[in-house]
């Protein structure tokens, strides 16, 4: 078996040799472009693209070359028992991705924390094994797609881009699903790698796993195949609602410009005054903000999830950076690259010895622009010329920030759980002292059923078109138009319910129909890793009333209804009892995904004898 | 224990619709060189993959040493060589290393046979195999499968693409090595003046079936070839026994059957075929007539 | 007498002769041209089978035949070596092989412009030389 590796090893060393010169290359470029751990998204997609991307297209190169028949053959037939063969394989090629993932990325990191005052955490060491991990989630994807006689095995590829992607609240959350990931993978590979290629997965508990990563995939094929099957025709006949807005309905806003929407909401409003506020929003300047809720970041999470790499004052020459190890921010020098300073949640200090406990950050906070920093319960403004630091900002009492300071061309807006936040762009930049809002918005319902608000500069204050397709929760859109006043006071001027009207339920909830049980899993499991994300959506709001009831009962007749067909699928194809139950199951659980995959994963053409 | 090394019973496989290989019941006996011949697509890789458990038969079933194919023991797979037309090995390793890595894997290996064989060919261990010609690969695999000291020997069309010399050593390296045990060799190629000389017994499949399992002259024996004066009449060709195939070589029909005797010409008689007169036949001829027996040919129509 | 004589004969691949068949004419032809005398080693069935680069079991085969038809003999341990010339042929088996070789013979000949005293004449010919290398050999 060590023969076997050695040999696999020996044939891909020279392009593995290449690749860390070619990866060290690009990461020294990078170096001298910008701070190398700064996470520019071009950076993070380039290697990501190269490296995830890369192991995936190895692992497919790899056993594509060895499954070319007399190949195949050469390796399959000698006194080694298979899955040794596997291991051998699998083995070297694991070693090859680690030479090439971790050894030009621990070079860069170990420089920079030795030779340089950039602050490396242990959380840039930690990356390199999530970056590994993941390599080789997306090898085994690679490899498993083609040893398996199946034709869908490579969607898995998409279960391991949304599940590995987000931004764990825990290192646990952030290595062990991972782990678990890594270890069902390699299962299926062993179940595949055997003699006979051409036959299907027929373990229970292989087609389980198997179907279960491959779910996700389907349901998203089948989410993208709905513009074939209904938008398409409907854009063709000229049916489409994009194309027959329903006056009335809440899409139709966007049919105006955005000067003249708040009319369309304050149509039926019985304000004295609606008239007038329809009226001055169109000559009004209008902007927006968002309303979305930020994942603060966490202690130790991935370098390449900072949202800022530092604070950089303008004219001086320093740099400030988070040091997740300390819970402080250390400046150094640019030039000379020397520590200058620290700042801890109570201001500045000379250095790191004259640290106390009580001094370091109970939270990461985010850096904004060049001289502030926001935990979710204040904000902070540092003056670097003066070593000062002040907190600028508190939400009111019960409250937290639940996104990043918004600059925009009026004003400012921080948005917490309950209010937004909007001051004086000025005196919030240019004075160094903390700050009340000029104006208070209580938001008229939960931020995270809302994307954006539209703001209308009036002549005392602001008017505001809050909106969203929950607004009204449970899927009911909805929209608001509020005044907000000068001194901090806002009066909620009309809020209008609106229908639907748009695609029918099928299409519009289709992720959740087409499988209600991958839906739940995928949700319930990004959930519990990212709380914070509001896109991920818990237990109980999916089982409260998101769903009407004729969501659920026809989606629960069709999981019916893919079970039957698997069964009788199965059963006309003479498979054997265990995999005829396990294919009803698969279709009773993930519904139309249960089905689609078992026609995935039996063989297309029948060997009949003519 | 069975005295056949190999036996499939009733094996068939299909790909869809296509019968790749069709109620093949084949015993093969230990010892000795077995020659299978057959066109292209008369099924000689799907047996080879089947019997080597790399894809499952449709019904049927077949053994290799005593074990079912789809079940192959490591043990087994030590005892049964198998080298392709292609001679696949490890093109990026030297010839010493892919050697070495070779030797660990059987615990039957016979060095002495190696550097026997090696010996016919002129292979520098420290070359890539990348860069070895076609002889010399042919030559650093067979020394390999025959230093494995096999059971059972499969090659499978191993001088495809050899020039004279090569395919010289190849054979005689092939026929003249010295091994403990005796190996059992399958040998499968189109070329039959090296069927003639190598073969004990004689395999003939065409399109999946077995047509012939026996000793080479005895197969020749089986067919023969009669000359006819033409005389205008049509042939009911459905009307001769055991017809392979009929030429018309100017005035003469040269009519080839297959497993009749001497009494031929008054079996066919009645068709006013007269004047029959037997022609000598040789092993080339006799294969290729089963072998095109049912393919078309400008000849098959005759007036 | 037993050093090792070399047989010269030829094969070829293609004849409508299986190669076993073309030995064993080989051979009987060595011993009656007298280039294999009585008493004379033939070689190896692996010697011969290299000689003639085929299969040493077809070498076998056709020693076997030349055994059971009495022109070679078995030495325990020795190998094989050209028997005493004695008959073991039937007489009828004799007159079909004769009658068989005249057949063949006046087959090839018949087209030929010669008289068929000529013939004969060519025929007794070739008989007398080779009852003269016999007589040589024996001498």
């Amino acid at each position: 078996m060590f023969e076997l590796y050695k040999a696999e090893f020996a044939r891909y060393r020279v392009w593995a040799l290449c690749a860390v010169v070619a990866v060290l290359a690009f990461y020294g470029f990078l170096a001298k472009l910008k701070p190398f751990f700064e996470a520019e998204a071009l950076q993070i997609a380039a290697m990501n693209i190269g490296l995830v991307g890369g192991s995936f297209g190895f692992g497919i190169v790899q056993m594509i070359l060895h499954k070319r028949i007399n190949h195949w053959t050469y390796l399959i037939h000698r006194p080694l028992e298979v899955h040794k063969i596997f291991i051998a394989l699998a083995g070297a090629a694991l070693t090859i991705i680690s030479i090439v993932v971790v050894v030009p990325l621990l070079i860069m990191t170990v420089g920079f924390d030795a030779f340089t005052a950039e602050t490396v955490d242990m959380r840039h060491y930690a990356y390199i094994l999530q970056l590994l991990l993941t390599c080789f989630a997306a090898y085994a994807v690679g490899t498993f797609s083609v040893l398996n006689a199946s034709k869908g095995a490579f969607l898995i590829i998409l279960m391991i881009a949304a599940y590995l992607m987000p931004n764990p609240e825990t290192d646990f959350k952030q290595f062990f699903p991972a782990i678990i990931i890594l270890a069902g993978l390699f299962l299926l590979n062993f179940n595949s790698f055997k003699a006979d290629l051409t036959a299907h997965t027929k373990e229970p508990w292989a087609i389980f796993l198997q179907v279960s990563g491959m779910a996700l995939g389907i349901v998203m094929a089948i989410m993208a195949s709905s513009t074939v099957f209904y938008h398409l025709p409907l854009f063709i006949t000229g049916q489409h609602p994009d194309d027959n807005p329903y006056d009335g309905s809440f899409s139709y806003m966007y049919e105006y410009e955005m000067g003249e929407r708040p009319a369309y909401v304050l149509r039926n409003s019985t304000h004295p005054s609606a008239d007038i506020y329809a009226k001055q929003a169109e000559l009004a300047d209008q902007e927006f903000f968002s309303l979305n809720q930020w994942t603060f970041p966490r202690q130790g999470q991935m370098y390449v999830k900072d949202k800022q790499y530092a604070l950089q004052p303008r004219g001086l020459n320093q740099i400030w950076q988070f040091s997740h190890d300390a819970m402080l921010l250390i400046g150094r020098n640019n030039k000379t690259d020397e520590i200058i300073g620290v700042i801890g949640q109570n201001g500045f200090l000379d250095n790191l010895d004259a640290v106390t406990e009580a001094d370091r950050f109970r939270e990461v906070p985010f850096m904004i622009g060049e001289s502030f920093l926001e935990t979710t319960s204040h904000l902070y403004q540092v003056n670097f010329a003066d070593r000062d630091m002040l907190v600028k900002h508190e939400p009111d009492a019960g409250e937290e920030y639940i996104g990043r300071l918004q600059i925009n061309e009026d004003y400012i807006v921080i948005v917490s759980d309950k209010k937004s936040y909007l001051f004086d762009k000025v005196a919030f930049i240019d004075e160094f002292e903390a700050t009340e809002a000029e104006y208070v918005v209580e938001h008229p319902t939960r931020p995270e059923a809302m994307a954006w608000v539209a703001t209308y500069r009036l002549a005392d204050g602001y008017m505001m078109l809050f909106s969203g397709n929950d607004y009204f929760a449970n899927n009911k859109p909805g929209a608001s138009i509020v005044h907000a006043k000068l001194g901090g006071s806002s009066e909620l001027i009309h809020e209008e319910q609106y229908a639907y009207k748009r695609h029918p339920f099928w299409i519009q909830h289709l992720e959740f129909i087409a499988s209600p049980a991958n839906y739940i899993l995928k949700n319930v499991y990004l959930h519990y890793i990212e709380p914070s994300e509001t896109r991920n959506i818990p237990f109980k709001d999916i089982t409260g009333n998101r769903y009407d009831t004729h969501v659920w009962i026809f989606a629960g007749f069709l999981q019916v209804l893919t079970a039957l067909l698997a069964f009788f699928w199965s059963r006309r194809r003479n498979l054997g009892k265990a995999q005829t139950i396990t294919w009803a199951a698969m279709g009773a659980i993930y519904g139309l995904p249960g089905f689609i995959a078992l026609v995935l994963m039996s063989p297309w053409k029948r060997d009949v004898k003519a | 224990m069975t005295d056949y090394c190999i036996e499939t019973d009733a094996l068939t496989k299909c790909y869809g619709k296509k019968t790749a290989l069709n109620d093949f019941s084949l015993k093969v006996q230990k010892g000795g060189i077995h020659a299978i011949v057959g066109s292209n697509g008369a099924g000689k890789s799907t047996l080879f993959r089947l019997l080597l458990g790399m894809i499952a038969p449709t019904s049927g079933s077949a053994k290799v040493l005593g074990v079912d194919s789809q079940n192959l023991t490591t043990d087994v797979r030590g005892k049964v060589g198998y080298v392709n037309e292609e001679h696949t090995l490890p093109v990026w390793m030297t010839a010493k290393a892919a050697t070495h890595m070779q030797r660990s894997f059987y615990p039957l290996w016979d060095q002495k046979i190696y550097d026997h064989v090696i010996g016919y060919f002129d292979v520098d261990p420290n070359q890539k195999i990348s860069g070895l010609s076609r002889g010399e690969r042919a030559g650093l695999n067979l020394s390999m499968a025959l230093a494995q000291s096999p059971e059972i020997l499969i090659l499978d069309e191993p001088t495809l693409g050899l020039d004279v010399v090569a395919k010289q050593s190849f054979l005689e390296a092939l026929m003249f090595t010295e091994t403990e045990r005796a190996a059992t060799i399958i040998y499968c190629s189109h070329q039959m003046e090296e069927i003639e000389r190598v073969a004990d017994q004689l395999i003939i499949m065409e399109k999946g079936h077995l047509k012939n399992n026996s000793a080479p002259h005895e197969f020749v024996e089986r067919v023969s070839v009669w000359a006819a004066e033409v005389n205008g009449k049509p042939i009911d060709r459905s009307q001769i026994p055991g017809l392979l195939n009929i030429k018309r070589i100017d005035d003469q029909h040269h009519i080839m059957v297959t497993d009749q005797g001497d009494d031929f010409p008054e079996k066919v008689k009645h068709l006013g075929l007269t004047d029959l007169q037997s022609m000598p036949v040789n092993l080339e001829r006799a294969v290729n007539a089963f072998l095109s027996k049912n393919h078309n040919s400008p000849d098959s129509k005759i007036g | 007498m037993s050093a090792m004589s070399s047989v010269n004969i030829q094969i070829v691949t293609g004849d409508a002769r299986p190669i076993f068949r073309q030995i064993v004419d080989g051979i009987r032809m060595e011993i009656a041209c007298g280039n294999l005398i009585p008493g004379a080693k033939l070689p190896s069935v692996r010697g011969l089978a290299l000689q003639l680069m085929i299969n040493a079991n077809t070498v076998a085969k056709a020693y076997a035949e030349l055994t059971s038809q009495g022109l070679v003999e078995a030495r325990q341990g020795l190998g094989l070596f050209v028997s005493e010339p004695r008959q073991l042929l039937s007489k009828e088996e004799q007159e079909k092989q004769l009658k068989e070789a005249v057949e063949t013979f006046v087959g090839d000949v018949a087209y030929l412009d010669f008289s068929e005293a000529e013939i004969i004449g060519h025929v007794a010919a070739s008989l007398s030389k080779l009852s003269a290398k016999k007589k040589t050999h024996e001498v």
